[in-house]
């Protein structure tokens, strides 16, 4: 059985003056333990299309069933990390009581009944290497900390599925490649399924089983194909593998065929994205 | 362990705390009331508009030592601090309700954008023609005087609030209660408590105002009859008595302030960096 279905949803934002087409029929199925990677081009509508998948925003049209279960409100067992993740964090909590923070929530309480949300706080705080930062204030961390601080936070949880939205995308290339790799063994031992928004087209073959391309202006599925690299990857070699560089390059050539082929559609009309209303 | 200057000798340990720490601040305080003092003593000013500071703190001890200081400043600190509460207590909810809700802020924003600039001085007239020259009369301005610092604050810290916080938590499950005392109320607690610390200054600013114009006791009233019956040393006391109560006051607000929200000063002095 599919964890995630999502049914041709489509989101317009409607202001006072204009309606902005942002997504137009997106439709995919998620099983349990997948790691995907949804790539775009920046402004493709990947943050709005997790915040709806999270019930955070409501799609225009179309559904998304989650376990079997319509999502209209944030789901349980579902956690989406943040892009902003510095923002996201409490900066009058430390960062341990930061983790626990979730399982502090009446129905966090009521999935975890009998645990010690410290004990379960220290023990992801543990996984991530930051437990001797416990008794700190988050905007004392650097941002690969901080950012390690919030998964920490949303693996306390214990999600079944867990949203990712660009979260490495602020950070230097060096704590990047190493929070890939932590995010791999994290994977690993916990037994999620991961949906990982990048406009990083490398990181996200790097990573997933599966990889969606979007188009953007209004974002659609181009490509959503399996991508067969051998784990455990590595960030050498899988990277210099000849099938990484060819999905890479194939990738590569569908994002710019798409934005040229709409440079041309669109030359000296308005955007297809704005309709004027 | 205590915090050590970096300079051995005594000059230098002197020169460090004068221009180093805010102890440097009481020596210009120090140096001034010594000016005055001179400035009195030659008679570069009138000595009886203006006496030696001498004098003052005399005429301030002794008033103290009679306990007529001391009559008049629990009635005031009294109507202060009664204004006071109302004002917060009333003020810090209406500025959650305004705050969270977009209608309710709509419809109140012009109100309170009228009232907020008025003059407290104004009002002073209509509130004495509908409650009077009392205690009642004092208390009511003070409320309403302090009232608007403390409301605007609130607003501006619920508007504040930042959104991935607001959504971190929805998407955590919290529940409305949840959301209100997890993040609004921490999230909005630094703009509060400013908005406190100016009322503060203000209730007394106002409450020594309301009692000079009506009334017959109060540290404002003794300071205006002292001169009217030109007790000058008294009525300089009086001023110089409000000045300490101001000071200490402010002091316990700062204190409680980076006591309770440490975090705050860390995270702010973090980000002027």
């Amino acid at each position: 059985m599919n964890l995630l279905s999502v049914k041709d949803i489509s989101k317009e934002f409607v202001s006072a003056n204009q309606r902005t087409f942002a997504i137009d029929k997106i439709g995919f199925e998620v099983k349990e333990r997948e790691f995907i990677s949804v790539i775009g081009p920046s402004g493709c509508g990947k943050t709005t299309l997790l915040m709806m998948i999270s019930g955070l925003m409501p799609p225009t049209s179309g559904e998304i069933i989650l376990k079997g279960n319509k999502v209209d409100a944030p789901p349980p067992g579902l956690i989406l990390l943040f892009q902003d993740y510095s923002r996201s964090l409490l900066p009058w909590r430390k960062v341990l009581k930061n983790v626990c923070f979730g399982l502090e929530l009446k129905r966090q309480r009521r999935r975890f009944t009998g645990q010690d949300p410290k004990k379960q706080g220290e023990k992801y705080l543990e996984a991530v290497g930051l437990l001797k930062f416990k008794n700190h204030y988050p905007w004392q961390l650097s941002g690969g900390m901080q950012q390690r601080v919030a998964i920490a936070r949303a693996l306390a949880c214990e999600p079944t599925l867990m949203l990712m939205d660009e979260p490495f995308g602020s950070l230097d290339a060096q704590t990047r490649a190493e929070l890939e790799d932590f995010l791999l063994r994290i994977w690993e031992r916990f037994q999620q399924t991961i949906i990982f928004v990048t406009h990083d087209i490398e990181e996200g073959v790097y990573l997933s089983d599966r990889v969606i391309v979007l188009a953007k202006s209004p974002s659609r599925i181009v490509k959503d194909f399996h991508n067969n690299l051998p784990r455990p990857r590595n960030q050498i070699e899988t990277r210099s593998d000849q099938r990484f560089l060819e999905i890479r390059n194939e990738i590569h050539r569908m994002i710019m065929h798409k934005q040229k082929d709409l440079g041309e559609e669109n030359d000296g009309k308005e955007p297809p994205s704005k309709y004027i209303g | 362990m205590m915090a050590k200057s970096p300079h051995q000798n005594i000059l230098g340990k002197m020169s460090y705390i004068i221009f180093r720490t805010r102890w440097g601040g009481s020596l210009t305080v120090i140096v001034l009331l010594t000016f005055w003092q001179l400035g009195s003593m030659f008679k570069v000013v009138h000595p009886v508009y203006i006496p030696k500071v001498t004098v003052i703190i005399q005429a301030l001890y002794n008033v103290i030592a009679s306990g007529e200081l001391l009559t008049h400043y629990s009635i005031t600190l009294f109507r202060m601090f009664a204004g006071y509460c109302i004002s917060v207590v009333i003020g810090v909810p209406c500025g959650f309700l305004i705050g969270y809700n977009r209608v309710v802020f709509n419809l109140t924003e012009s109100v309170i954008e009228l009232c907020r600039p008025t003059p407290v001085s104004a009002i002073i007239p209509i509130v004495i023609l509908l409650l009077g020259v009392g205690d009642e009369m004092k208390i009511f301005i003070v409320a309403w005087a302090s009232f608007w610092p403390i409301l605007v604050n609130t607003i501006d810290g619920v508007r504040g609030v930042d959104r991935t916080l607001m959504e971190t938590a929805r998407m955590f499950g919290a529940t409305s209660w949840e959301l209100f005392k997890g993040i609004i109320l921490q999230a909005a607690s630094p703009h509060i408590v400013t908005g406190m610390r100016v009322s503060i200054a203000i209730s007394l600013i106002v409450t020594v105002i309301a009692e000079m114009l009506a009334g017959n006791n109060g540290i404002g009233f003794f300071v205006l009859d002292a001169e009217r019956t030109f007790r000058i040393p008294e009525m300089y006391a009086g001023v110089f008595s409000l000045a300490a109560i101001g000071y200490v006051v402010n002091r316990i607000f700062v204190l409680l302030e980076s006591f309770i929200m440490a975090w705050h000063k860390g995270l702010t002095s973090k980000e002027a960096k």
